[in-house]
């Protein structure tokens, strides 16, 4: 079973950037899903119980940090690395991230360099 | 750039799988979709399928009756143009937004950095990132010299010449031209000479403050096959205005802390002048001139024997009986009065005070100075003392002391002992005979020894005491100053009066430093 990252992001042009960032695991034959709201998001992971997330914090229907929560503590995915990547930099919001459960909290804009090496680390490639 | 597949196209994750499928469902004429390339087998019903093909290669077949299925490839295949569009301009975009991104960073960064080669150095590590270049320098201009010095440079194996005159060769050209450019073929430039760097190729943005072309950074590589684009001239451009800026900033900086160094240096400095001012203040408080000097200026005393000088004890009468009846700090309040009244006298006349040990003063005339008049000059001071005291009358307190002085000539050793509230101080007999004076002075008169009077007699008149026994048991001629020689003292047209000055003049060769006014009237009153 190929592995799987997903995007969830409401912007159309930063899910495409993710998306090419991460173009070079995609032809190693990682799938790249894509979620456009925080419900969206919800019901893809738990659908397709992705490996890696990246999870936009400021999204429609649900915001990163309650779908961080649910996946880790709802629907006790732990296993599921969720990379929180958003526009929020202050401490607190950093915090509040990691206290939802997210394994990591990438402010943008983002290094796309750096989000393909923690996408494989986390995959392992 | 990733390949296009058909997998990628109709994949039921995809944005366009459900449409397709759907679509595909719709039409109902048994299609199906191979992903793949090359020719497949043809079925069972012979069918060998319509292929898909996008760039000249087949991503796959579409099987099914002959019209739908061509229909069907070519709706694939034009995906398939459509979706690699979509990635060429993901990747621009990506590449656009990974530059933004390194100069976003390489803005945070520089906003902390406050020195010019720190600054440079940056300035050249982010571009060679974003370049790939093999070889970087930011050249500022030295002053007004026109000459661009290397401030930071990047690749040790491509050296610069030194200093590149602006207008010269191929970077002093780029620098004096005042434009971003790019050359990549170094070495057929005609402007190529001796001072730049042994590069393929490059490219060079202007670093302007105020619209001043104040240096360049530079950017190059060894790589014969390395080329510069137009975009990465932008990139340099735009590294180059946030350098230019950064460099600004450290330069005031610098200035600033320049100033504020020199401030702070000019203040401790003054502050060092005045605590050295005291110092020496302080030091000529407590010893004569020229031995403070010698102290400053070797650490040291050395002792100085002294033929000829006139030692001076004054006492108060009476003090002893206001310790008892006056407090402490009544009898100093006065003592201080007294002092500073006997302070000034001996100023006047150029004589050394020594100290004060209780109610008496000692002072010295002849030293360190030699002088020749010193005993006429301690006689003198000796009799203005005594009518201080005598006319300053009761204090608020009750207190009238009246004072003995007692004066003697003859040598002494002087010098500085110790290293701790170290004090100027004479010590030999004549110490101990002039103490003697005093003590066998009488209230408000000057007694003197045989050796001072002789040394005084053509300018003062004396009573002869005879030979007076000391407290010691020591019988000494004695002789009270009565006052100047009254023929002296005739003409009182002038202070000194002219017989005195010219006396003094012939026997000493210099003038009266002073003259006791009382001791004029009182001979005018008198004559």
């Amino acid at each position: 079973m190929s592995q799987k990252i997903l995007i969830a992001d409401d912007e159309p042009h930063l899910r495409m950037l993710i998306q090419q960032a991460l173009e070079d695991l995609e032809d190693d034959g990682v799938e790249l899903l894509l979620a456009c709201n925080g419900e969206e998001a919800l019901e893809a992971i738990e659908a397709e119980k992705p490996d890696l997330v990246f999870l936009d914090v400021m999204m429609p229907k649900k915001s990163g940090f309650d779908v961080c929560h649910a996946v880790k503590n709802v629907l006790a995915m732990k296993h599921v690395y969720i990379v929180l990547l958003t526009a929020k930099g202050q401490e607190s919001d950093k915090q509040k991230g990691l206290d939802a459960g997210a394994d990591v909290y990438m402010t943008k804009p983002f290094d796309p360099d750096a989000l393909l090496e923690k996408a494989r680390q986390v995959l392992g490639r | 750039m990733a390949r296009v597949t058909l997998q990628s196209l109709v994949g039921r994750r995809r944005e366009g799988g459900p449409v397709i499928a759907q679509l595909l469902e719709s039409m109902g004429a048994g299609l199906s979709i191979e992903d793949g390339a090359g020719a497949p087998a043809a079925d069972q019903a012979g069918d060998a399928g319509c292929p898909v093909v996008h760039e000249g290669e087949t991503l796959g077949w579409v099987r099914g009756p002959a019209p739908q299925a061509a229909a069907f490839a070519g709706l694939l295949a034009h995906l398939a143009a459509r979706e690699t569009e979509k990635k060429l301009l993901g990747a621009e975009v990506l590449n656009a937004y990974r530059e933004i991104n390194l100069i976003n960073r390489f803005s945070e960064k520089l906003a902390t950095l406050l020195d010019a080669k720190t600054v440079a150095a940056a300035a050249i590590e982010q571009a060679a990132q974003m370049l790939h270049a093999t070889f970087g320098a930011v050249l500022l201009l030295r002053g007004d010299t026109g000459i661009l010095d290397p401030i930071a440079t990047l690749g040790g194996e491509v050296l610069l010449n030194g200093g590149i005159r602006l207008g010269e060769h191929l970077v002093g050209a780029m620098a004096l031209k005042g434009n971003a450019e790019i050359v990549n073929d170094v070495c057929s430039d005609p402007r190529y000479g001796g001072g730049d760097p042994a590069l393929c190729s490059m490219v060079c943005a202007p670093l302007k403050i105020k619209d001043q072309v104040r240096g360049v950074i530079l950017l190059g590589s060894t790589d014969a096959a390395a080329t510069y684009t137009a975009g990465d001239l932008k990139l340099l451009n735009t590294v180059a205005l946030q350098t230019a800026t950064a460099l600004e900033n450290a330069f005031l900086y610098e200035k600033t802390l320049q100033a504020a160094k020199a401030e702070a240096l000019e203040a401790t400095l003054a502050e060092v002048e005045e605590q050295k001012r005291r110092a020496e203040d302080m030091l000529l408080n407590i010893l004569p001139e020229s031995v403070a000097q010698e102290l400053q200026l070797t650490g040291v005393v050395q002792p100085m024997y002294f033929e000829d000088v006139t030692v001076c004890f004054t006492d108060f009468v009476g003090f002893s009986k206001s310790t008892m009846t006056l407090a402490a700090e009544d009898v100093v309040s006065e003592l201080h009065t007294y002092f500073t009244a006997f302070d000034r006298i001996i100023g006047r006349y150029g004589l050394e005070k020594l100290k004060t040990i209780g109610d008496s003063y000692m002072f010295v005339s002849g030293l360190p100075k030699r002088r020749a008049a010193n005993p006429v000059d301690a006689v003198l001071a000796a009799l203005e003392i005594v009518e201080t005291v005598r006319s300053m009358g009761a204090s608020p307190a009750g207190v009238h002391w009246k004072v003995r002085v007692g004066v003697h000539t003859g040598p002494v050793v002087a010098g500085v002992v110790g290293i701790r509230k170290f004090a100027f101080d004479i010590w030999g007999e004549t110490v101990n005979l002039a103490s003697r004076m005093e003590s066998c002075s009488e209230p408000n008169r000057v007694n003197m020894s045989e050796r001072t009077f002789a040394r005084v007699k053509d300018f003062f008149a004396a009573e002869p005491r005879g030979r007076v026994k000391t407290k010691e048991g020591q019988d000494i001629e004695m002789y009270f100053v009565t006052g100047a020689l009254e023929r002296l003292m005739a003409d009182r047209s002038a202070t000194p009066p002219p017989a005195f000055q010219r006396r003094y003049q012939l026997y000493f060769k210099e003038q009266v430093p002073a003259f006791p006014e009382y001791l004029a009237a009182v001979v005018a009153a008198g004559g």
